[in-house]
């Protein structure tokens, strides 16, 4: 693509202009977010009353907890985009689940590095081997050697055939994440919502109704509005990518869906 | 009540950064991707 990128850019043709434009209800959704990310923000941080014990650190929880629904929901849109591209092998649905495992791992980076400043001062340790926060390290690794497998492999039907099974799989790291302080007796991570099974949790803590209500909030806006934004413009992104490597297969005279190379073929 | 409001700042902070890191790699992405198309479709032209 070299002799490509030598040709001076011009004024936007058609095609381009007509694929940046952001679709009406886009446009309305991603200010939306925007605004209810303010206000969830805002309520974490006046609204809801301070933790007595905790201080103002336990302020952080309202994001923490509701990145990991945003991180759950995003991976399930990961699952639907799989299960669904290898039944219908519509490229439109691989996208879908590209774009879900990199939005779920960047909410998922969230839960992950708030979870550890929190403890910090509660636990007295940035990081301890506890079995969900090892569980979450591995939720996040797995998800992000779905991206680096993915771009290991040239050939699109065979990457997205890959990504498809690896995404539908992966989806048991998630599953394992949220139930493991449901389940394990010897974790010391506290469980926010329902009864643990821990007796050994620290950093508890009860919530008022302000609190819940900031919970259920904030959990709402991370876990529906914010997923849902960037799952939208990282397909936009991933269909203009499948367009431009459609149009320079085009443009080179090969076939786009069959391998390049003679050594894929083996 | 104990003083955490540093972890606090450190945590919106890191929140902030890995989002701002994220949509800026989307910007970049498809400014990237529209250069590209545009410069295939001047290519398609000629």
């Amino acid at each position: 693509m070299s002799a490509v990128r030598n040709i001076p850019a011009e004024a936007p043709s058609h095609a381009a202009s007509r694929v940046a434009a952001w679709p009406p209800l886009l446009r309305i959704l991603t200010v939306a977010t925007l605004i209810a990310v303010a206000i969830g923000l805002y309520m974490a941080l006046a609204y809801a009353e301070t933790e007595i014990n905790q201080g103002l650190v336990q302020r952080i929880f309202y994001i923490h907890v509701a990145a990991f629904s945003g991180a759950f929901i995003a991976f399930c849109a990961t699952v639907a985009g799989g299960v669904l591209y290898l039944r219908t092998r519509a490229v439109r649905w691989d996208s879908l689940a590209l774009a879900g495992a990199e939005v779920g791992l960047a909410l998922a980076l969230i839960n992950l590095i708030t979870g550890s400043i929190w403890a910090r001062p509660i636990w007295n340790t940035w990081w301890t081997w506890d079995p969900r926060l090892t569980s979450a390290l591995i939720m996040c690794l797995t998800y992000a050697a779905y991206l680096l497998l993915r771009g290991g492999i040239e050939n699109p039907e065979q990457r997205r055939r890959f990504a498809s099974v690896y995404g539908i799989v992966a989806i048991v790291t998630v599953i394992y994440t949220f139930m493991i302080i449901r389940i394990e007796p010897r974790t010391i991570h506290p469980l926010v919502i329902g009864a643990t099974s821990s007796a050994d949790a620290e950093g508890s803590f009860s919530m008022t109704d302000a609190m819940r209500t900031t919970l259920g909030v904030n959990s709402f806006i991370w876990s529906v509005l914010v997923p849902a934004t960037l799952i939208w413009h990282r397909v936009r992104l991933q269909n203009a990518i499948e367009r431009v490597q459609a149009l320079k297969a085009e443009l080179l005279g090969y076939d786009d869906e069959k391998p390049m190379y003679k050594n894929e073929e083996a | 009540m104990p003083d955490t409001t540093v972890y606090l700042l450190l945590g919106l902070g890191m929140t902030g950064f890995i989002m701002a890191v994220y949509l800026g790699s989307l910007v970049t992405r498809w400014r990237n991707v529209q250069k590209d198309l545009q410069l295939i479709e001047n290519l398609r032209e000629e």
